[in-house]
């Protein structure tokens, strides 16, 4: 009887070990089951993170208007001067005033002129390292309502130094800048943008 | 016997183990395929992020101005806010509540209820006009600025706690909720008292003029003058290539009345302003506006002596060249940089005082200073550009401008006074949202000074000349500083 016992108690050894050896296995499954999902989740709070801070840092502001970028020529030879012409749509508002930021590549274009082609705006000109900065605001004597309507707002005029194709953008924002238009009752909006190649031959 | 029932135990036991790891391999599946972010995004949509803008030390004389502004970040919420009451809780041992100024685009409500009771103090903010609308809002504004005064009693050392408590917020379309487990809410913001406590202890007025609310319209005299003036038609260009300073332009107004005197152990400018008095009867004058330090943990460089210097200085705000009509204290920050560049932080808003010569005077304290470095000393007017300063003593060059790039004014402890009136200070950033300046002139500032005089509107924003009035004048010298534009 003892002896059949024993003989029981040894045959289920074999059992255990490969029991115990099937649960590490399924322990080892659930642990990568855990990581992955772990990953996973790092992932999305990563995503969700970019979601809510990248807006942040860069607002979408909420664009109202356009101010589009044109040149009558857009292929000229280096050396000559190429005209860019900006013109503005403010959907029916009357507008006191606007700031542009225009980013080009000072290697290659070098500004000649800027002048406001609106009658009775001051167009103020800064020419920064990067970029060209305007401001123009409406003399303070001036009793016509300016509403734009694909209008011409700026004329620059610039000489083309090298061959090459450069882009001519309206900026958004630079630093503490941004292009925007302000409305007779001081309401700022932020127009639409564009920008234009410029190809010298 | 006992053989078989241990074999049925272990065969019991590994059944509940296989059980049980199939439980959690199921559980891990499940949740894996759970739309965990979806239910943090459903939350977060109807959820607006609070947060303070203010600086974290304070000044410790008495009747210091302290503005502390709230921001409000929408993001992620696509609703705009209609109105808000927000409770706050503030240190009552180092502040008394004075006024609460609303952001662009909201007003007092109707409602009321705003104001401090007790140690709380509650905006009742409301975005809709008289139709109902909602103006357009950005996703980052400041909703409103509490202006607060230090208490005559704090002692440097002091600290308090300003903290968001609960908000009642309506978004156009549902409630909106603060979440406060977003990185970007701030619940609380702990400031502490620096400085000296100097005995300046006449309250002094706040004269933040925030830009959403025109004050009392004055009828405006000179605007039929304004044409005879002002360019006509035809436009016009201006250029500028941004570095000098000028110091040129002017108005005038024809009051002169007596004048201060400053004193102190050590008067480092030389010569006075051409414009200046010298009798001594103004009790305006009498005492120094207010003390303001920093506290920046960082260190200067050098290791030998960093104590206080209190700076008394003197200075002179474009276009006003004798005792301005409106003799409000004017809030100016200074901020003190070493030759290395290192600003430590250390910007300070104080108020300083009209004299009888039409320069105004105010003192700041910093602390610690190191008595062997070189600074320059920025100073940035309530509708001004930032002006560097690299001298004791700035003269002005043949072209009457000022402008330079080393380095040159040394501090000692105790008081340092110094003359900067003889440069002017361009006006032209005029403060915005929460009355906070940008550091250029743009086409809003243009546009809103051009607003008020094209419309007869007088508000201490556009009155840059402080004759009380919104004219001309004003509007001259703005242009005359887009030779400058932006911040120094």
């Amino acid at each position: 009887m003892e002896k059949k016992l024993g003989s029981q108690i040894n045959k289920t050894h074999p059992i255990i070990i490969i029991s115990i050896g099937v649960i590490l296995f399924l322990m080892a499954i659930v642990l990568i089951f855990t990581r992955r999902a772990l990953t996973d989740q790092i992932a999305n709070n990563s995503q969700v993170n970019q979601q809510t801070i990248s807006p942040i840092i860069k607002p979408n502001i909420e664009r109202f208007g356009k101010l589009d970028i044109s040149t009558p020529a857009t292929s000229v030879v280096s050396g000559q001067d190429v005209t860019v012409v900006i013109s503005g749509d403010s959907i029916g508002k009357e507008i006191v005033g606007y700031d542009a930021l225009i980013s080009y590549d000072k290697s290659a274009l070098i500004l000649q002129n800027a002048k406001s082609t609106i009658v009775d705006f001051s167009l103020f000109k800064f020419d920064r390292s990067a970029h060209l900065s305007l401001t123009s605001v409406k003399n303070l004597n001036s009793k016509t309502p300016t509403v734009l309507k694909d209008t011409p707002m700026i004329e620059l005029v610039f000489k083309t130094t090298k061959s090459g194709a450069f882009p001519i953008v309206i900026q958004s924002d630079i630093d503490k800048e941004s292009t925007k238009m302000v409305d007779e009752k001081t309401n700022v909006f932020y127009p639409n943008l564009s920008s234009i190649m410029v190809n010298v031959k | 016997m006992n053989n078989s029932i241990n074999k049925i135990k272990i065969i019991a036991s590994l059944g509940f183990l296989f059980l049980f790891v199939a439980f959690l391999i199921l559980g891990t599946v499940l949740n894996q395929k759970a739309p965990k972010s979806n239910i943090t995004k459903a939350a977060s949509e109807n959820s607006v992020d609070i947060s303070f803008v203010g600086n974290a030390q304070i000044s410790a004389v008495a009747g210091t101005t302290y503005p502390i502004a709230i921001k409000i970040d929408r993001l992620p919420t696509t609703q705009k806010i209609a109105s808000a009451r927000i409770v706050f809780e503030y240190p009552t041992n180092i502040f008394t509540y004075q006024s609460i100024s609303y952001g662009v685009g909201f007003n007092k409500s109707a409602l009321g209820g705003d104001g401090a009771s007790g140690n709380q103090v509650t905006v009742v903010a409301d975005a809709r006009d008289s139709a109902g609308n909602i103006p357009d809002q950005t996703t980052s504004f400041l909703m409103a600025t509490i202006n607060f005064t230090v208490n005559s009693n704090v002692v440097s050392g002091t600290s308090g706690t300003f903290s968001y408590k609960n908000a009642d917020i309506a978004g156009e379309n549902s409630a909106l909720t603060v979440d406060k487990t977003s990185p970007n809410t701030q619940i609380n913001k702990t400031v502490t008292v620096e400085g000296t406590n100097s005995s300046s202890s006449s309250s002094i007025q706040s004269s933040s003029s925030s830009i959403s609310s025109s004050s009392s319209a004055h009828s405006s005299s000179s605007s039929s003058s304004s044409s005879s003036r002002q360019s006509s038609s035809s436009s016009s260009t201006h250029s500028s290539s941004s570095s000098s300073v000028r110091s040129s332009s002017s108005s005038s107004s024809s009051r002169i009345s007596s004048s201060s005197s400053s004193s102190g152990n050590r008067d480092q400018s030389s010569s006075s302003s051409s414009h200046s008095s010298s009798s001594s009867s103004s009790s305006r004058q009498s005492s120094s506006s207010s003390v303001a330090s920093s506290a920046s943990s960082a260190s200067s460089s050098s290791s030998l002596s960093q104590t206080a210097a209190q700076i008394i200085l003197k200075l002179r705000f474009q276009g006003i060249i004798t005792e301005p009509g409106d003799t409000t204290p004017q809030n100016v920050k200074v901020s003190l940089v070493n030759n290395d560049g290192e600003n430590l932080n250390r910007i300070i808003e104080s108020t300083f005082l009209a004299g009888g010569d039409g320069t105004y005077k105010g003192t700041v304290v910093f602390d610690p200073i190191d008595t062997n470095a070189k600074y320059y000393i920025y100073v940035k007017g309530p509708k001004h550009l930032q002006k560097k300063f690299c001298d004791a003593s700035p003269q002005l060059n043949t072209q009457g401008f000022y402008n330079c790039s080393k380095a040159n004014i040394s501090l000692i402890k105790g008081e340092n006074v110094f003359n900067f009136s003889k440069v002017k200070l361009l006006s032209g950033d005029l403060p915005e949202q929460g009355n906070v300046q940008n550091g250029i002139i743009d086409a809003y500032d243009l546009s809103f000074m051009r607003s008020s005089i094209a419309n007869n509107v007088y508000s201490k924003t556009c009155d840059i000349n402080l004759d009380k009035k919104c004219d001309w004048q004003d509007w001259s010298l703005i242009l005359a500083s887009m030779a400058e534009k932006y911040d120094e």
